[in-house]
């Protein structure tokens, strides 16, 4: 894909998914400013490792894993992703 | 307004197919043998194969995002797990009945309006000779496919009828897609 859009989370990064009782997932490939006005779409990876599934999410459908959150001790672990990167 | 995936699709076609196909066009010299333009052309099948199915996923998103804007925040992801759950374009080779299968669950009969057009159905022939001449060179087959000669001729024939099919494909969900939300989906 070619797309001008720098993504701002890293593949591998762990997320929770909002909206779903904490499901956490992987960051596996920035699909580019795929959404309303240009908002980032990140595919992640979530469920087993032998039957991964997968799903297409907005940057603002994602928070920070705990997981992610203490490596990342500047970033407070209840905001968002799409609020710590502005 | 195009889509985003067009946009790109049409910055894919113009800074990266063309130039190949180009190249595939050109004569064989001292600087190319034979062997050289054979391997570039069956690049350039391989490489339109994976642009047309790239900007096929792109497009998807952004017509599963148009959808999603319009929902409460809490059905959001919801929605997202059933669209994305099983798509065939995620496994498949862009073949015209796994884009058939992926944007029909819009709730649209996606080959209806090809179904009207006098060329469609070549189009969709084309669609398939390189699906069997993309196969053909991923295996490493070498011999020719069922038939289906890998040379510039075609492999132009097949990047026309890629872009034709992409700017079709847009325009019908663009018309859908506004039915439904009542306004432009990108």
């Amino acid at each position: 894909m070619i797309a001008s859009a720098t993504p701002r989370i890293a593949n591998g990064s762990h997320v929770v998914i909002k909206h779903t009782n904490g499901m956490q997932a992987r960051v596996v490939e920035f699909r580019g400013a795929l959404g309303p006005e240009g908002t980032h779409i990140y595919r992640l990876r979530f469920g087993s490792k032998s039957r991964p599934r997968y799903v297409e999410v907005r940057e603002d459908q994602i928070e920070w894993s705990p997981v992610e959150s203490r490596s990342r001790s500047k970033v407070n672990s209840e905001t968002s992703i799409a609020d710590s990167v502005r | 307004m195009p889509s985003h995936a067009m946009l790109t699709w049409q910055l894919v076609c113009e800074s990266r197919l063309e130039p190949m196909r180009q190249l595939c066009l050109a004569d064989v010299s001292a600087d190319r043998s034979a062997a050289l333009a054979d391997e570039q052309l069956r690049a350039f099948v391989v490489l339109l194969s994976a642009h047309f199915q790239g900007f096929l996923r792109d497009l998807y998103t952004e017509c599963v995002q148009s959808l999603v804007r319009i929902m409460p925040e809490s059905l959001r992801i919801g929605f997202e797990f059933q669209c994305f759950g099983g798509l065939k374009l995620e496994t498949g080779n862009p073949k015209w009945d796994n884009i058939r299968i992926d944007f029909d669950r819009f709730g649209l009969d996606i080959s209806q309006p090809f179904r009207t057009k006098p060329e469609s159905e070549r189009l969709l022939t084309q669609l398939g000779l390189l699906n069997r001449a993309r196969n053909a060179v991923a295996h490493r087959e070498n011999n020719r496919p069922d038939g289906v000669a890998i040379d510039s001729e075609h492999a132009a024939i097949w990047f026309a009828a890629c872009d034709t099919i992409a700017r079709e494909l847009e325009s019908v969900m663009d018309l859908h897609l506004a039915t439904i939300i009542g306004q432009a989906p990108w």
